[in-house]
Order: structure tokens, then C-alpha cells, then sequence
């Protein structure tokens, strides 16, 4: 950690030393677009026509456009539901020019003054695709993580094995783990280490989510076959100063500093973000504890968690150019993190451990290029590329015995570890290098080309101490790229927006049998398409469908397994889907009232489904010949006067087997459109919040909230077999949570607390394993920006 | 006129009861009889779910003969892989890995199954063996040692007794782990049947038999006898090494076959051998060569019946590894052996079948269930008639295998 520590102080010097660093040959532009009646507008387009550079005015209406050369410029800003406005400008080197835009409602073209503005999160929701966006800003006091963030919408559970930073699978309409794929501003992030997953990244380093339901955008060069989830960072043009601190139960601390310094005019951009996780995790659960001697069981026992400890640190800088000749933007960068968590159990919790843990260290180069207008108006490229260099080391190497009050017995059998039988000290180095770029074309107003091209060369390669995992001996190697083009044609006056789309998946392996003495090398290249559509009924409303026929290649992990607690599986073949969305999406003011409702269908029909299953105490990723998913989900907000809001929504998601013959036999199977076990199919969350201006301080801001969230019982292996009252399942989970966050002086300074688990429901999740009761957290936060 | 609509309606009535009485039939509730006489089938039952997600369910049927066993909405589930054992009038699920508990049950006075009491263990359960109607035995073993833990189980109490730590046999430089293939109590001593495993080649040495000798319950190692005119005995997953007849002898089963695990190659031929009552040796006068009885097939379960009768199931080709307890291969077929005779006959009525992990048997009144799978029809109980080796299918098994086949009586032990 003091490494850290050291670092984060150069990024702050380096920082504090900026200015005056480089002449200035440019000017910029800055102000506020306002309505007449003088409220701040965020989401209007200002446009500087002649300099090819637009900005989108942010949450208070404010824009700047940087790198504008001297002279005199023709400025348009365009909102929906108001009249378009012009003005001429002029930008002097080395200054900024200030202005302030009042735009007149426009009565003619829409029956309805549309009170507010479109942010980039209302943009991305009204995309052809099925999509749900989160604005995380609005969190920013909260102490949740992102995982904890994104289990509160559609579609979406978050399956946690305990506490902070404990194992997690990732479910979007029932698909699950690598089916979803992530991206960090559209950059993949396979083999990120297990130090950058959405339990560790704090909300503060985000903007927004965007999460597409099915089908997924060409420009996220993907396999994904469920839908993939974009982490938006903070993607203004101003420097600022984030930084928090949490604390609670179960010696809980998280830490988040994350800043940017930005020189517009010179152009000159450092990004730091710097977070640190702790916990104990030592919350209570329920047990059996046998009798040392009989094994006899006398009912449950609570006990608390005693070998649980997650921590993790990571450091992500990056510095370059903006609003250069050559470059939008153009930024190197470096990501360092690391982790040490602890093993409390294996996959059920009889089996308890005290001593074995994992350590994960990542360091990771990247760049980043941005350019629009490239040699030609309208032809935009951008290009990142990252080499991700892992190693995780794996040690279950001790002889003792526990049981759940701490206590152990020294075993005289050498060979014995605690998790998997042997003994093991297994550490392997992951070397992962990703490119992507992103070639953009604007052929005239309403048509658009997109191409993407994606590669991810993986390797990984292992010893153990004692021997065992010898596959990885020698380097296992998947090699994967992923080709996209896109059209996007907009018709009846951009009422009607249209995307045809084509992928090509190509991944080659070289991994080897057991003892590493027969090398297996696989190829697998598929085809997939769609296309995704959209209409504006009214300005309020909106439908929309989407339909795509997609594969998705087995990743690292499900091929070669981790060496411990996944065994691999060389023969897994890729999975293939397609998915049908439909979804209507309305957004109205009536008033002071705020009323949206988003409500959609999904079907997907999946061959070679990959899933994860139990296999005796370790698990194997392996295919399941076909399933279906038929889903509906409903998300329905109101806001009065930004005072009080409510939202809730409900997922239903059936997936079922539609494998009808077994292992080659003509007998119908008896679980042939059975549901899929052990996999939540209703779930939902209900928020509601109330918020206070000018409490307290004269700008201090009282905010109280409060949210549930229920996932409906469901059933460990098949549902329709044995007798209901005999069968292992998830009961019914209702969890409620609150929080109350005052924010002063701006919000400059923030002060929140959060209970989670209210009522210290039991809540179980995977197989059984409980997750904590009731606990407390408090955050402090201070906030600064130019 | 009158009389026959007056019979119509006794018809009719009659047909409404036996459709009544038969829908009951097929429910999960037993026929309503008076306790203590009343018997039902217990089955440990593998569902096999899809794409290998089994599960096991313990339930109780009334019949074994017709009709068709389904775990839609019946059954005691089980969490994970299970091995089962009788003991007296209880029925053991024994957790293989996923869950380190053992689970007794019994019938209630109206027949109807229920959880008598568990107790956990630490490892992983590869053997078992009954001591008498109030005791048995269960032993731990992993592949990653040498050691193993022989537990006594209190079958009444549902408990631990005793734990005795053991590697079975280990002479000095002798570096193989020793794997079970079943504990057999007899006259005051232990027999464990057991063959060689190595961690890198896998098991080896296939060309002896070998069964080390207990004095029990002072757990004295008295001798390691072997044998080298058939191959080991036992297989993986399995605790049935040996069988006992009517009259307390012993018989064992050595596979010598690829296709039941043994990927060593045995040079010896797949067989019985014999150690009488009251002896603890193999009897040098008996050899059952059953591969060659049988044309070239290796033996991989025994179930005594009586009089000198077996069933045996018969792997036909030896040339895939494993391939003998695949469920997709239809390699397997049934035959009674005459143990005294020395000769094999195939059980006519019975198809080639598919194989299973740690076959289980009934043997009731000189006929014997077991699992019978093919591709084409599925899996269902087969009855075979010892006497005059001929099977016939019995009960329908939806999707699943019987993984152990027992017998109790309702009103407990």
C-alpha cells in the first residue's frame, strides 16, 4: 500500500506543476445554456460550426469547447423541445470566452413543452437497442459498490458468495458469467484481474452504465450472447477532485480518490483514480457444527466469520493531449492493482477453511486515440490497446482443521490442504494483450457506418509446489477477434432509427491434456448478424425491436479452468443464441411530475449453452445442449419537483431446457422444459426517496432514502423432481435497505449513512451460502471542480 | 332389461374404483396397511437431468414390477453425489463430496419415508460395509494420500463410534495408494479387497488379487493375501469386491478390464475366486474363469442370489477405457453364473445395455433387479429369473438410474 501511497502523491504533484507547462496557440469557448425562464438545461448540442467541435451541455447547463483556434465562429445550440438557436462568437488565444444562451420553447413542433433536457443517460436509453442506463452520479454518496449499484435494476442479479470482494457472477436475463461481457469505456475487460470486477470499483469512478440487453452495439467489439455492460468513467471536460471514505461493519473501510487536471487550452489531460477495499467480512451465519467426536448435529449455531479478510488496492493514471491537431485525445496510461483475499469455505458451507487464500496482482499499460474528422469530415476513428500482465497465486497449503468456532486440529497426513483434498501452492502469470479500434463514418445527416475490430491474445501458464494443475506447465493460449460493420440510417425526420449490423468471431486455443504432454490446439469461427430499430411515436414515446443471431467463444477460465476450483474443459464449443427484444420506453413531465416507464419482452434461444456446474467440491464449466429464455421486465420512476421519488421494477425471466434427447437417446428427457436450476427467475426492487434543499446550511442538501429489493424462492437442482417439501432451494429473499446523505457547501462536503439488510433477513445466494445481515456504513466525501 | 342396466351401473361403478384406487397407486402414499408388516422398495435414485446435472433422491415405491417410477415431484432430494447402504431396517444416503453427511431414513408406520438422523464425517466416502443390523462401516479416501479413516457408524444412534486412521496395508518403499473396494466383517475379521493407485500412471499393478485381513474390532492387520490367476479386485466407486453366499462363503470380483477403469491392462483373465467360511485364504481349489465362461467378457458386477446362483453383468468389449460404466455405450450384458458349477449362461430377454457407476442390485425370492439402459428405451427395472435366466422389464425409470436398491419394513427398526 505505501507504494500507493507514494504514487498517488506524484500524480498530485504532477498535477499542482501543470500550468504554464506548454504555450497556448488556441482558445476556447465556455458558458451555460439556459430556457428563458432561466433554468439550467443539460443535454443541448452547441455546435461551433466551422471548427468542427461540439460539446453537450452538462447537468448544470454549463459546455466548453477547448483547442478552438482565433477567430470568429458561427455557435448553434440545439435541444429538443426548443427552438434552435445561432449566435457569432470569437475565440482569442490563450482565453476563454464566456456567453450564456437562452433557448425559447418551441411550441410548433411538439404538442408539449418538454420540461427537461436529454443527459447522456436518457441518450443512451433511447438507443434502437435494449437498453438500460444508469446515471451513477446520482450515487456518488452512496457506499455501494457498482455490483451493488447495478443489482438494483431490470433484468440484472448480482449472485455474491458473502461480503466484499467475495466471488460474484454477473446475470442479465438469466444469462450468466462470461455470457455478459464488460467493458470499461468500451474497452473489453477480459483478464482485468480479479481487483478491477464491479465489487471493487467504488461508484465515485463512474458516470454512467450503459447496459444492452441482448443485443450488442458493433462498436463494442463482442461475443457477448446475453448483453454486455459499459462502465462509463466521469467523461467531463473540467478538472476535479473526488475523494471518500467509508467505513462500517466488519471492519469495513473503502477509500476513493479519483481527480482529473485538465488544461483545456493547452490541452493537457491527467487522470488518477486511486481506491483501496478492506474487510473482515466477518458477519454472522447460521451453521451446523458437529460434534468433534460423533458428528452428530444439534441444530444451527451462529457463529461469525473468522477467515473471510478481503483487500484490495488499485492505482489507474493516465495523461495525455486534447483538442490536438492529430488527436481529439490521445492518452497513455498505467493501471496497477492488487488483492489478497481469504478462503472461508468451499462451495457449500460445511466445509470450513482458515487458512487458504489467493493473492492477484495486475499491471497494466494502455492507450488510448481519439479522433473525429479524420482526413475527411464525418470518418472518426478511435483505438485503445492494453497489455494486462496477472499473476495469481493460489495457497491452500496447511494441515489444519477447522470447524466454525476457529477452532482446528493439526492433521498428520502431509498430503491434506483444506479446500480440494491435496495440498496446493499454485501461482500462474496471465498475459492478455487487447486491441480495439473504431472506425466511424457520418455519410450525410441521417446515415452512419460503424466498423470494429477487436483482438485479445491470452496466455496463461502456471506451476504448483506440489505438483498438481500440471497442465499449465506449458502456456495455454486462446486467440480471439471479433470483426463488426454497421449501418445506421435515420428516416421521417429522425423518428425512425435504424442499425444492420454483422459480426465475425474468430478464436483459435492451445491448451494441453492433464499432464501437459499432448498439446490440443481448437479452431472456431462463427458468423452472427441483427439489426435493431426504433420509433419515435411521440416525444414522450418510443418502441422499439431488436433481433440478432450470435455466438459466443468459451473464455479463458471456462477452457482451461483456474487450477483449483475450476477444472477445465478443452472440448467446450461455442455458444450460440438468438435474441429477440422488444421494448417501449415513455418519458413524460406533466407538470412537476416526472413520469418514465420502461417496459420490454426478450426471448432467447441458446445451443451449447456454457453454464457452470457443481462437481463434487469444485466446478466445471461445460455445455448444455439448448435452452430457451422468454422474459418480461418492467421499470416504472416519478419524480415531483426533484423533492420526492419513487421507482420500482419486476424482472421474470424463464429459462428453461429445451434439450428434448439426452446422450444420444430417444427417450425424452424428464427435465426436457424444465426450468434451469439454480437460477433466480422473479426478481425485483422498489426505491423511494425524499430530498430536502436548503436544509440545515443555507445550501445543504438532506437526502433520505430508501430501497428493497426481493428475489422470489427458487430451486437448487431441477424443479420438477422429488417432493417440494424435501427440495434444496433459495427461499423467498426480501432485503430492505436505507440511507440518509446530507451534502453541504455545494456538495462540497458529503456526509451519508447507509444501513443495508434492515431487517437482518437471512439471505442466501449460490448454494446456500449466507451473505451478511444487517450493516452499517458511513461515507465521507469531499468534492471539488473548476 | 332392468338386469342389465343394473350390471351396466356395477360396471361402471367397479371401473370408477379401480381408476380411483389406481390413480393411488401411483402416488407417493403406500397402500393403507396395518404397521409392522408392510414392506416398500426403497431406491437411492440418480436422475440423470441434463448435460450431467444429476441429482439423487431417495424414495419409497410399492413395486418393482410394473408400472413407472417418476421423481416428478416425488422423492428426497440429496445434496450431490451419494453412495447408499442398508443396515437393519434403515436405509444410509451417504454424501460423496459436495456434502460430508450421512443421512438415515426409515419407513413410518404408514410407510411413508422419513429423516431419522445424520451425522457429518470430514472427507470423501469410498467404501462401506454393513458389521450387523446395528453397525457398519464407512471408509474416507483421496487420491492425494495414502491415508485413509475407517469409521464404525453407530447405525441406531446414527453416529460415530470409533475412527481409526489406516492405510490399508503399506509395506516399507511401497509408495501406491491403496484404494478400497469394499469392507466385509465375517467371523471377527475385516477383508478389504483393494488394488494400487498411482498418482501419475493411475491404477496399476492389475495382475494380483489382494485383499488384506483385520482381526475386528482390535483392527490388527493380520495378513495381505494375494492371488495372481485374476487380475484385482473391485473397481473405482464401487465397495462390492466381494460377495457372500448363503453359507458365508466369499467371492470376488477381478474385471481385468480397460473398459471397467482399469487402464493398466490386467494379462490375467477377469474372474471369482473364493474364500471360504472360516478360512481366510483364497481357496486354491477355486478359480472361476468367467471370461472365458462368458466368450471374452469381463465381469463388473456380482449379485448373489442363491443355491449357487449369480447374476453378473458382463462387459463385452474391453478396448475403450471406462466404456463399462459409460451410460451411452451399449456394451453391457446380464448372465447368471453357477458358482459351483463354474458355468455362464446369458440371460435371454435382456437387451445390451449401457453401464452405470457402482451398479446396485436387488436379489429378492431368486430373482434380481437392476438397472437396464439403453438408447433406444431408456432405463427401466429389470427382474431376472435366476432359475431359468430369463430377465423381463419391470418398472419404468423416468430419466434415472437406481443407484441402490433396498427393502424395508414400515415402522422403523
Amino acid at each position: 500500500m505505501s507504494k500507493l501511497y507514494r504514487w498517488l502523491i506524484l500524480v498530485i504533484a504532477i498535477a499542482c506543476c501543470m500550468p504554464g507547462f506548454t504555450q497556448s496557440v488556441t482558445g476556447s469557448l465556455s458558458g451555460h445554456v439556459l430556457s428563458a425562464d432561466g433554468e439550467a438545461l443539460p443535454g443541448a448540442v452547441v455546435t461551433l460550426a466551422g471548427a468542427d467541435k461540439n460539446a453537450v451541455s452538462e447537468e448544470k447547463g454549463t459546455f466548453t469547447i477547448p483547442g478552438v483556434r482565433p477567430g470568429s465562429y458561427e455557435l448553434r445550440v440545439t435541444m429538443l423541445g426548443y427552438k434552435p438557436l445561432s449566435k457569432s462568437v470569437s475565440v482569442t488565444a490563450g482565453r476563454t470566452t464566456e456567453l450564456e444562451v437562452r433557448l425559447e420553447p418551441d411550441q410548433v413542433s411538439l404538442k408539449e413543452v418538454v420540461v427537461a433536457g436529454k443527459n447522456q443517460v436518457q441518450q443512451a436509453r433511447e438507443q434502437a437497442f435494449n437498453v438500460a442506463a444508469i446515471d451513477v452520479k446520482k450515487l456518488y454518496n452512496s457506499s455501494s459498490d457498482m455490483n451493488q449499484i447495478l443489482n438494483r435494476s431490470t433484468g440484472i442479479r448480482i449472485r455474491e458468495d458473502g461480503g466484499l470482494g467475495s466471488n460474484f457472477t454477473f446475470s442479465l436475463n438469466g444469462f450468466s458469467g462470461k455470457q455478459v461481457k464488460f467493458f470499461l469505456d468500451g474497452v473489453p475487460m477480459d483478464n482485468f484481474g480479479s481487483s478491477l470486477t464491479l465489487n471493487n470499483i467504488p461508484a465515485n469512478l463512474v458516470e454512467r452504465v450503459e447496459i444492452y440487453k441482448g443485443v450488442v452495439p458493433v462498436t463494442l467489439g463482442s461475443d457477448a450472447l446475453g448483453g454486455a455492460v459499459n462502465i462509463i468513467t466521469n467523461q467531463t471536460n473540467r478538472s476535479y477532485l473526488d475523494a471518500s471514505y467509508t467505513f462500517g461493519s466488519f471492519n469495513t473501510h473503502r477509500a476513493a480518490l479519483t481527480g482529473r487536471y485538465h488544461d483545456i487550452e493547452r490541452g493537457f489531460l491527467v487522470n488518477g483514480n486511486l481506491f483501496h477495499n478492506y474487510s473482515d467480512n466477518s458477519y454472522k451465519v447460521d451453521v451446523e457444527i458437529p460434534d468433534p467426536n460423533t458428528g452428530k448435529v444439534n441444530g444451527l449455531t451462529k457463529v461469525r466469520r473468522f477467515h473471510d479478510a478481503y483487500r484490495s488496492s488499485t492505482l489507474m493514471l493516465e495523461a495525455g493531449v486534447t483538442g490536438k491537431k492529430f488527436a481529439d485525445r490521445l492518452m497513455i496510461g498505467l493501471t496497477v492493482s492488487g488483492n489478497r483475499k481469504e478462503v472461508q469455505t468451499a462451495s457449500i458451507m460445511n466445509i470450513v477453511v482458515g487458512q487458504a487464500h489467493s493473492t492477484d496482482k495486475t499491471l497494466m499499460p494502455s492507450l488510448k486515440y481519439l479522433k473525429e474528422n479524420l482526413f475527411i469530415k464525418g470518418l472518426s476513428l478511435s483505438a485503445q490497446a492494453s497489455y494486462n500482465e496477472g499473476r495469481v497465486t493460489t495457497i491452500d497449503t496447511s494441515s489444519r482443521k477447522y470447524d466454525w468456532s476457529g477452532n482446528y486440529v493439526v492433521r498428520t497426513d502431509p498430503n491434506l490442504g483444506e479446500i480440494s483434498g491435496g495440498k496446493t501452492h499454485f501461482t500462474y502469470s496471465d498475459k492478455t494483450a487487447i486491441g480495439v479500434a473504431n472506425l466511424g463514418y457520418e455519410a450525410g445527416e441521417n446515415s452512419s457506418f460503424s466498423f470494429n475490430y477487436t483482438q485479445i491474445n491470452f496466455r496463461r501458464q502456471g506451476t504448483d509446489l506440489y505438483d498438481k494443475n500440471a497442465t499449465f506447465k506449458q502456456p495455454n493460449i486462446l486467440d480471439k477477434k471479433v470483426m463488426g460493420a454497421s449501418y445506421k440510417i435515420n428516416l421521417l425526420d429522425s423518428r425512425w432509427s435504424t442499425s444492420v449490423f454483422a459480426k465475425y468471431f474468430i478464436l483459435n486455443t492451445y491448451t494441453y491434456n492433464w499432464d501437459a504432454s499432448v498439446k490440443i490446439a481448437a479452431h472456431n469461427s462463427k458468423p452472427g448478424y441483427g439489426i435493431a430499430t426504433t420509433y419515435h411515436v411521440s416525444p414522450s414515446a418510443q418502441l422499439k425491436a431488436s433481433f440478432e443471431n450470435t455466438y459466443r467463444m468459451p473464455e479463458s477460465t471456462e477452457i482451461v479452468g483456474d487450477g483449483i476450483s475450476i477444472i477445465r474443459n478443452p472440448g467446450l464449443l461455442p455458444e450460440e443464441s438468438t435474441n429477440v427484444n422488444l421494448g417501449i420506453l415513455f418519458n413524460h413531465a406533466y407538470g412537476k411530475h416526472l413520469v418514465m416507464l420502461e417496459a420490454g419482452g426478450t426471448y432467447r434461444n441458446i445451443h451449447n449453452l456454457i453454464r457452470q456446474q457443481l462437481a463434487g467440491l469444485v466446478t466445471q464449466y461445460i455445455n448444455q445442449q439448448s435452452a430457451a429464455s422468454t422474459g418480461f421486465e418492467t421499470d416504472l420512476k416519478y419524480n415531483y419537483n426533484n423533492f420526492i421519488n419513487v421507482g420500482a421494477n419486476l424482472t421474470y425471466q424463464n429459462l428453461i431446457n429445451t434439450t428434448k434427447y439426452e446422450k444420444g437417446a430417444s427417450v425424452v428427457s424428464d427435465v426436457y422444459k424444465d426450468r434451469i436450476p439454480n437460477t433466480p427467475y422473479l426478481y425485483g426492487n422498489f426505491d423511494a426517496g425524499i430530498h430536502f434543499k436548503n436544509a440545515g446550511f443555507k445550501d445543504g442538501n438532506l437526502t433520505i432514502n430508501f430501497w428493497t429489493s426481493f428475489v422470489e424462492r427458487y430451486f437448487l437442482y431441477w424443479p420438477s423432481l422429488g417432493s417440494s417439501s424435501t427440495k434444496l432451494d433459495i427461499p423467498r429473499q426480501v432485503v430492505h435497505n436505507a440511507g440518509i446523505t446530507y451534502a453541504f457547501s455545494d456538495n462540497r462536503y458529503n456526509l451519508s449513512l447507509e444501513c443495508r439488510n434492515l431487517a437482518d433477513a437471512k439471505v442466501y445466494d449460490n448454494f446456500r451460502l449466507q451473505k451478511p445481515g444487517r450493516a452499517l456504513y458511513l461515507k465521507l466525501r469531499y468534492f471539488i471542480k473548476s | 332389461m332392468y338386469k342389465n342396466l343394473f350390471n351396466i351401473r356395477w360396471v361402471v361403478l367397479l371401473a370408477s374404483v379401480a381408476l380411483i384406487s389406481g390413480c393411488k397407486n401411483d402416488s407417493d402414499s403406500p397402500d393403507p396397511e396395518g404397521p409392522g408388516e408392510k414392506s416398500r422398495y426403497v431406491l437411492a435414485i440418480r436422475s440423470y437431468g441434463s448435460t450431467n446435472q444429476s441429482t439423487d433422491y431417495i424414495v419409497a415405491v410399492d413395486t418393482l414390477s410394473q408400472g413407472t417410477i417418476s421423481l416428478k415431484g416425488k422423492g428426497i432430494e440429496q445434496i450431490g453425489y451419494r453412495t447408499s447402504i442398508q443396515v437393519g431396517n434403515r436405509v444410509f444416503s451417504v454424501g460423496f463430496s459436495t456434502d460430508q453427511t450421512c443421512l438415515g431414513y426409515e419407513l413410518d408406520n404408514s410407510g411413508n419415508l422419513f429423516e431419522k438422523g445424520k451425522f457429518t464425517f470430514e472427507g470423501q466416502i469410498f467404501s462401506g460395509g454393513v458389521i450387523n443390523k446395528d453397525s457398519f462401516l464407512l471408509m474416507e479416501a483421496i487420491h492425494a494420500s495414502p491415508n485413509k479413516t475407517l469409521y464404525v457408524i453407530d447405525a441406531n444412534d446414527i453416529s460415530i463410534r470409533r475412527k481409526i486412521p489406516t492405510t490399508i496395508y503399506q509395506s516399507a518403499g511401497d509408495s501406491y495408494n491403496k484404494w478400497p473396494a469394499g469392507l466385509f466383517v465375517r467371523d471377527e475379521k475385516l477383508f478389504i479387497p483393494y488394488f494400487h493407485y498411482d498418482s501419475n500412471a493411475g491404477y496399476v499393478n492389475t495382475d494380483t488379487a489382494l485383499v488384506a485381513v483385520y482381526s475386528y474390532p482390535s483392527m490388527q492387520l493380520d495378513k495381505v493375501i494375494k492371488d495372481p490367476r485374476t487380475s484385482n479386485i473391485g473397481m473405482y466407486a464401487d465397495f462390492n469386491g466381494l460377495v457372500q453366499a448363503d453359507n458365508g462363503d466369499y467371492y470376488s470380483v477381478s474385471t481385468a478390464s480397460i473398459a471397467c477403469g482399469f487402464v493398466n491392462k490386467s494379462t490375467k483373465p477377469s474372474g471369482i475366486l473364493r474364500i471360504k467360511k472360516g478360512e481366510t485364504d483364497f481357496d486354491p481349489d477355486y478359480f472361476f474363469n468367467v471370461e472365458q465362461a462368458t466368450g471374452g467378457g469381463k465381469l463388473s458386477k456380482l449379485v448373489y442370489v442363491g443355491n449357487g446362483l449369480a447374476v453378473a453383468r458382463i462387459v463385452t468389449s474391453d478396448a475403450v477405457a471406462w466404456a463399462g460404466i459409460s451410460i451411452s455405450q451399449m456394451l453391457n450384458k446380464m448372465y447368471v453364473l453357477d458358482l459351483n458349477n463354474r458355468t455362464a449362461k446369458e440371460v435371454a430377454g435382456v437387451p445390451l445395455h449401457g453401464g452405470q457407476y457402482s451398479t446396485s442390485a436387488l436379489a429378492e425370492n431368486g430373482k434380481v433387479y437392476i438397472t437396464i439402459y439403453t438408447l433406444n428405451d431408456g432405463a427401466s427395472v429389470y427382474e431376472i429369473d435366476a432359475a431359468t435366466a430369463t430377465g423381463k422389464k419391470g418398472a419404468i425409470l423416468e430419466s434415472a438410474e437406481v443407484s441402490g436398491f433396498f427393502k424395508l419394513t414400515a415402522g422403523g427398526s
